[in-house]
């Protein structure tokens, strides 16, 4: 053994007065009395114990040279064998998970609460030498304090930190734990969490086999997994009690694919708890209620149903449990609904053209509105332009689309090229070729069609980007899709009265496609979001090629710069739950929380399509029982954490006691 | 200390007692002799050679015999004060120093004995005072008239705390060879004799006297402030005595006080003593007042 700072030895010398004392001590007080008469009556029976207290006056000294000593060697910071060489890296892993939110009835404080005390605790027993730092494991891995050897700032970081409703990221942690102190020897990682980590049989059960067979990956996998979470140099401090829980599980709501104004719901609700329970299910669309569902849900079991409603208007689709349970954020979900609005079609029809079945069909459509023909100015303009047997002198802005196209495209450009060549006709044009990756033909099938009236189109760059839709065998392009920055073109030479292909499912099919793809409908689920996840979302605000940037503005009102890429914006991991709200306005003040009223509120846009849903749908996090940490997860702590000089004072404080209870005895027994 | 307030103190005390005992006190009470008074007491047989002055010739004309008148005898009272005036008495033992020093024993005894002699002399008693410790230390002879007074207050004045044990009883015993005639015998002590305060006392009644007990002590004595390892010095014998004093122990030495002080009140009253006890943080005329109510009552 050693010492730290052993000039502090030098305290030592503060026995010299005590011994200084006790000499003069020993002079006892001269007190003059009329009479020793009653004296020798109280103290004639206690003669015999003369030689006990002469005695017990060494002993008191003893031991207040003792309490010196033990002090002097306390505050010169002794070390054990194992810390004279190196000072320790302790490396602070706080879970501030959704789950560390759950609030214990006992103390009335949350997980993290508790956690932050213990942390702070941990963090006080810092040495000198010693390095500290500090790890949040809730949503993303966060280094909060670095490797640093002063213990208050790590004390102050802790009380900054604040919980997220992101999942558990203990592995990660410990991963950057173990990267931010990479000697294996001083390393010490103490992780303050509830357990709620996925798989977290890890580290309830014992390792089967520690080494495990090369051939069994699954087993080599829980195993590094394993390793991840555990380890000689992790000490899992466990906080909380084990509660049950209701939580909303899953909440996904898409538009229906064959009624265009309903949606479909998925929800399941997980009971984490050992007895039955009963809750309600409130489902709101924005603010008006669209069902109560009652629930009874048996111990570990959970309700999953999907639920089917219908409305034209989008929103805010929210489900809430009437519970009190003790981790709130999972008991209400969230999902946008797309909106559906009405689309307003002016159909030009040639002179030669009755355009009957293409009538008909976008009659079919539902939201779609055809104008009439002599439509006056009061009436909702028109959103998309249909042309059917005739070419347009000019092309309109907006969204075009052109069926049964009889010549080429009128001349635009400087240099007064057509907008489209149309080739020759073309026998049995059986088309050939398709473009899969198009959303214009999502669940349509043409191969082997032969598409009557087919010619090809050549569409000229100066009008927008062509995308050749379909081919036929010999190479001529009938259906063309156009990139325009005045709006979609769709062009399809095919003459619908005389080809079948009215009479095809797949002609519907396609039109809805086209009305979709006029007004960015890309007709795919938009997921509600997990927290704590990365993942791109479908955001059709550019074209495909075109890479920009955007705010993300959350539901407390701080922005975040996020990139758009085709038609793309990658988000996460988002840390709390809530209706996020994408923008494209105000990309310089990213990063400032917006104050002014309205902008705080991210659903306050009339447009749902810049919405984004995250909830916690995370059953770990739900799960509130805590599990059973076994003796290798909950390894020792690093010696340091109970220095010599703790129990140096501890026997010192023992002393006193001592020589209290003997100057009592002496004096008042 | 016997300044011109204490003297007027002193002769309101003598008006009160008159007052208050209207010719019960020492030089006006009748003694149990019979003789040269004036008050007719009872008659006897003639015998010769009485003076035939006191002859009751009424009788003798009435019934034809010879009986003497006799008169009930009044006398001036000898008054002695024994006042001790061993180390004792005048011992400091306040200990706390956050308490007030209690006033000596000896000063208060002395203003007691200034006291009593104003008053005796006031009544044409004689007094003398008897200074003691472990003997006789210095006597005051007797004397009469209130002009005395400044004699006997010199006197007091001049004493000193001296000697070094108290023995009351040796005290008695050279006083009872003196005096000249029996009295009134006020002692005026702490009664922290080693040999015991009782034998004295009894020598005085088997000699005639009437004593009367005078108890002074302080208050440390009877509730002393100490605690902790301490070495007892006893002021007159001069003896050390190493002890750690407790709780417990000092509530031990309360009660061997208290039985102390209260086998003097049953001794005074087993012999019908007049007994007066006080501590030195009381006045001396309140003591005073004190013994005239309790001899008023009684």
């Amino acid at each position: 053994m050693s010492f730290a700072s052993p000039d502090k030895l030098i305290w030592l010398l503060a026995a010299l007065p005590i011994i200084a004392f006790y000499i003069l001590k020993t002079r006892l007080r001269r007190r003059p009395v009329s009479t020793l008469l009653f004296w020798d009556q109280v103290f004639e029976q206690k003669r015999q114990r003369s030689l006990w207290q002469n005695l017990r006056h060494w002993i008191s000294l003893l031991l207040q040279l003792a309490f010196v000593g033990l002090l002097g060697f306390a505050l010169a910071d002794p070390l054990w064998n194992s810390q004279e060489d190196t000072g320790q890296d302790l490396i602070l892993v706080v879970d501030n998970s959704a789950s560390m939110r759950a609030v214990d009835p006992a103390t009335g404080n949350t997980r993290l609460q508790e956690a932050i005390e213990q942390a702070s605790d941990v963090a006080g027993t810092l040495r000198s030498g010693d390095n500290i730092a500090l790890i949040t494991a809730g949503g993303s891995v966060r280094v909060v304090v670095g490797m640093s050897d002063f213990a208050p700032t790590v004390q102050e970081a802790l009380l900054e930190i604040q919980p997220t409703d992101g999942p558990t990221r203990i592995g990660e942690a410990i991963t950057a734990a173990r990267r931010l102190a990479a000697d294996d020897l001083k390393r010490r990682i103490v992780v303050f969490s509830d357990g709620g980590v996925a798989n977290r049989d890890l580290l309830t059960d014992a390792p089967a086999q520690p080494t495990p067979e090369p051939n069994d990956a699954t087993a080599a996998a829980a195993a590094e997994q394993r390793r991840s979470l555990t380890g000689d140099d992790v000490r899992w401090m466990q906080v909380g009690t084990s509660q049950d829980n209701l939580a909303i599980t899953t909440f996904q709501v898409r538009r229906s694919t064959v009624d265009p104004i309903g949606y479909s719901l998925l929800v399941e609700v997980h009971n984490f708890s050992s007895q039955p329970a009963e809750t309600r299910l409130t489902l709101k669309l924005d603010d008006a209620l669209v069902d109560v569902i009652p629930l009874e849900i048996e111990a570990e079991g959970s309700f999953r149903k999907q639920i089917d409603s219908t409305s034209r208007a989008g929103g805010v689709l929210t489900g809430e449990l009437k519970s009190d349970d003790a981790l709130q954020v999972d008991n209400v979900a969230r999902a946008i609904l797309p909106n559906r609005p009405e689309i307003p079609v002016k159909l030009v029809a040639g002179e030669d053209s009755e355009s009957y079945y293409l009538r008909r069909v976008l009659e079919s459509i539902p939201l779609v509105k055809i104008l009439a023909a002599d439509a006056v100015d009061s009436e909702p303009a028109a959103r998309l332009t249909v042309f059917a047997g005739v070419v347009p002198e000019t092309i309109p802005e907006g969204p075009v689309l052109l069926v049964d196209i009889p010549e080429s495209g009128p001349a635009i450009g400087t240099d007064g090229q057509p907008a489209w060549r149309l080739g020759e006709q073309v026998d049995n044009p059986i088309i050939a070729k398709q473009e899969k990756q198009s959303p214009l033909l999502r669940h349509v099938q043409l191969q082997n069609v032969i598409l009557a009236g087919g010619r090809d189109l050549e569409v000229s760059e100066s009008l927008g980007t062509p995308t050749t839709l379909l081919e036929t065998a010999g190479g001529d392009r009938v259906c063309v899709s156009i990139e325009r920055s005045e709006g979609r073109i769709l062009l399809l030479a095919s003459d619908l009265d005389t080809s079948d292909l009215p009479l095809r499912i797949a002609f519907p099919v396609l039109m809805t496609n086209a009305m979709n793809w006029f007004f960015r409908e890309t007709g795919e689920i938009r997921p509600a979001l997990a927290t704590g996840l990365t993942t791109d979302v479908p955001w059709d605000v550019a074209e495909d090629s075109e890479t920009g940037t955007a705010n993300l503005i959350a539901p407390s009102g701080e922005r975040t710069l996020v990139t758009v890429q085709r038609n793309k914006v990658k988000l996460g991991p988002l840390p709390s739950v809530g209706v996020y709200r994408l923008t494209t306005e105000d990309v310089s003040e990213t990063g400032d929380v917006e104050t002014g009223e309205g902008e705080t509120d991210p659903t306050a846009a009339t447009d749902d399509a810049n919405l984004v849903a995250v909830n916690l749908s995370d059953a770990n996090e739900s799960d509130l029982r805590l599990p059973e940490l076994p003796e290798t997860t909950a390894g020792e702590l690093p010696p340091a954490g109970r220095s010599p000089w703790f129990y140096l004072i501890l026997a010192a404080t023992g002393l006193v006691i001592t020589e209290w209870a003997l100057f009592q005895r002496r004096v008042v027994a | 200390m016997f300044d011109s307030d204490f003297l007027k103190q002193l002769e309101y005390l003598s008006l009160l007692s008159k007052r208050m005992f209207q010719g019960q006190l020492l030089a006006q009470r009748r003694t149990m002799q019979t003789g040269g008074g004036i008050e007719f007491s009872d008659h006897r047989e003639y015998m010769h050679g009485d003076d035939l002055r006191y002859l009751d010739w009424n009788v003798y004309a009435r019934h034809g015999d010879l009986l003497l008148k006799r008169f009930q005898e009044e006398e001036d009272l000898h008054v002695y004060l024994l006042l001790d005036v061993s180390q004792s008495m005048e011992v400091d033992e306040t200990f706390a120093t956050a308490e007030a020093a209690d006033p000596p024993k000896f000063k208060l005894a002395r203003q007691i004995a200034a006291a009593l002699a104003y008053i005796a002399l006031a009544d044409l008693d004689r007094v003398s005072i008897v200074a003691y410790a472990d003997g006789v230390k210095v006597v005051m002879p007797l004397v009469r008239g209130k002009d005395q007074i400044l004699s006997v207050l010199r006197f007091l004045e001049g004493l000193k705390c001296h000697g070094e044990r108290t023995d009351l009883r040796r005290t008695v015993g050279e006083f009872v060879g003196r005096a000249p005639r029996t009295g009134l015998a006020i002692i005026i002590s702490d009664l922290f004799d080693q040999d015991g305060f009782r034998e004295g006392v009894d020598r005085l009644r088997y000699a005639q006297f009437e004593p009367h007990v005078i108890q002074i002590h302080t208050r440390q004595e009877a509730d002393p402030k100490l605690l902790g390892d301490v070495q007892l010095v006893d002021c007159e014998t001069g003896t050390e005595k190493k002890v750690t004093v407790t709780e417990r122990k000092l509530r031990h030495y309360k009660q061997l006080f208290e039985t102390f002080v209260q086998e003097v009140e049953t001794y005074c009253r087993t012999h019908g003593l007049a007994h007066t006890r006080t501590t030195t943080d009381v006045p001396f005329d309140a003591v005073l007042l004190k013994m005239m109510r309790a001899a008023a009552v009684g």
